[in-house]
């Protein structure tokens, strides 16, 4: 416990994190706000609408992800962090059950914004809304996929020890790549990540569904993590 | 059983040897000071003393076990590294909070630390803005948190200035005289010579000695030699020389004798009623002694081991 509070301190005491999620949350709400306020009613379709603007939240989640960990290589407290607890792997549970809980509380702020912004105007153009029990599961998608994609970046951040490095590794493995399994043969191509959080939204056709989205990013999540904590723990803490 | 032990230490990075094969002990209630040139292999040996590396071959103990297996680290070790690092973003105060809650120690006490290294001003900025100086004392601050009855500092009086230096070395003093286990490196011996007892040095990676300040003093050879001016030089090279001194001179025609204490050249001035200009004693005997043993630069080459 006391663990998790001391990573819960560090995220949060400094700007970075409030910068970027910040930043997540005004983009997500002028871009709901235009998006719904302005578009042709057609081409707004169902459900769309109601998770505009996650892009964004999601690669900064990513990022942020990233930087709960490459940040004490790269500045060096790694060292204070690992004389106050030798062994090292209680840390790196705390910092992933920060980064789930990071991600989880952009997927709550964006659920506020989006809920009191994007569906409002979605009612007072159309009208009427989708069914409440639709709006709530792509809702629950959105979050589960924040707090999962942050804890994904986190396991790429204790991989890659260089931090520019690692945000461009995590980047690129998410969302430029992310066409490519597209080609792929088969069902292949929707255990990439992307896809199972396109799964996850539930709104994009042809995908595994909702719960089999979430399971298939946890896998690559834990993954990630079970390499990442093995190789912090063998590695020489000499930043 | 010693505080801290190293036995056979060694440590490879890819082709260089940082550390090779370096044995010694750390006791407690004394003030221990580690020597050696940059790139001698100090702060390597202070990281496996701290189990944020893991030895090639032989090991660090603190209390007799592996510093992994610690039961209550911050409270048994306080570390400042060399290397100590902050997070530019974060203020002191935030720094010393993160710490202190992963070692479950009171807010009081980050305050309290913050009072002892007299950083209290500074302590809601961000670490950015900070003077390597302050970046020091919160170094220090951070290893006095939990109140550790071993201390080790790396390099501690980098970028501080004299007063802080004179606050560094009485609070060395009192946190060994309250028993306390202290090793302090340094590169200059002028840092640690009037607060260490006892010496260990080291240089390329291996250990050149183990000695108690005393014994290292007695066991020049060479003494220190003074730059002596005086109304008439000639009259007074010739009594000093009488006196037992060897004079020779400078390049700017002033006299270095070696062999006489100043007193003893002062008194023999006085005699022979010569008026003094200057009677500056040029390095110490124990600088003089410890470049003996370093080399006499006092930097190893930068390709023998990194730090």
């Amino acid at each position: 416990m006391n663990l998790l509070r001391s990573e819960w301190i560090k995220l949060w005491s400094v700007r970075t994190t409030w910068t970027m999620l910040g930043i997540g949350l005004l983009a997500e709400a002028l871009f709901a706000g235009l998006y719904v306020g302005l578009a042709p009613l057609d081409e707004i379709g169902s459900l769309e609408q109601v998770e505009t603007g996650t892009g964004l939240l999601l690669v900064l989640s990513l990022v942020l992800g990233v930087l709960i960990v490459t940040t004490e290589f790269r500045h060096g407290t790694a060292s204070s962090t690992f004389l106050v607890t030798p062994r090292r792997w209680p840390v790196l549970m705390a910092k992933l059950a920060v980064a789930l809980g990071v991600g989880l509380l952009a997927g709550l702020a964006f659920v506020l914004v989006n809920g009191g912004l994007a569906l409002p105007l979605l009612e007072s153009r159309e009208g009427s809304l989708p069914a409440a029990g639709d709006i709530a599961s792509v809702y629950a998608g959105v979050v589960v996929s924040l707090g999962l994609i942050c804890a994904f970046g986190y396991g790429v951040g204790t991989i890659v020890r260089n931090q520019v490095g690692a945000i461009l590794a995590a980047i690129a493995f998410f969302f430029i790549l992310s066409p490519l399994p597209e080609l792929l043969p088969g069902s292949i191509g929707d255990y990439f990540p992307a896809q199972a959080i396109g799964s996850l939204h539930g709104t994009e056709g042809d995908n595994l569904g909702q719960i089999a989205g979430g399971l298939v990013l946890s896998a690559w999540v834990l993954g990630l993590v079970t390499i990442g904590t093995a190789l912090v723990c063998r590695r020489d803490v000499s930043e | 059983m010693a505080e801290l032990e190293v036995r056979n230490l060694t440590k490879r990075y890819g082709g260089t040897l940082a550390v090779d094969d370096v044995s010694f002990e750390v006791g407690a209630g004394r003030v221990t000071g580690f020597l050696g040139p940059n790139g001698a292999g100090k702060t390597t040996t202070m990281r496996a003393l701290l189990g944020l590396l893991r030895p090639t071959r032989g090991e660090a103990l603190v209390d007799g076990q592996p510093p992994a297996q610690m039961s209550d680290p911050l409270r048994t070790i306080g570390a400042a590294l060399e290397a100590t690092a902050f997070h530019p973003g974060r203020s002191g105060r935030g720094h010393l909070r993160t710490l202190a809650s992963a070692a479950r120690i009171p807010r009081s006490r980050v305050e309290e630390v913050l009072a002892l290294v007299e950083l209290e001003g500074a302590a809601g900025r961000r670490v950015k803005g900070y003077s390597l100086g302050m970046r020091q004392r919160l170094a220090l601050a951070a290893a006095l948190l939990g109140d550790p009855r071993i201390l080790i500092l790396d390099e501690p009086a980098n970028g501080l200035d004299p007063q802080g230096m004179r606050w560094l070395r009485d609070m060395l003093r009192a946190q060994a005289a309250e028993g306390r286990t202290v090793l302090v490196s340094s590169h200059v011996l002028s840092e640690v010579s009037q607060t260490a007892e006892d010496l260990i040095l080291i240089r390329s990676g291996k250990l050149v000695s183990q000695t108690t300040l005393a014994e290292f003093t007695a066991a020049g050879t060479s003494t220190g030699s003074v730059r002596v001016r005086a109304a008439r030089l000639d009259e007074l090279a010739t009594g000093l020389a009488e006196a037992g001194g060897n004079v020779s001179r400078d390049e700017d025609g002033a006299l270095l004798v070696s062999g006489l204490a100043g007193e003893r050249i002062g008194e023999t001035a006085l005699r022979l009623g010569v008026a003094l200009h200057e009677l500056a004693p040029q390095r110490s005997s124990l600088e003089e002694r410890f470049l003996e043993v370093m080399g006499e630069d006092g930097d190893a080459d930068p390709g023998e081991g990194a730090a």
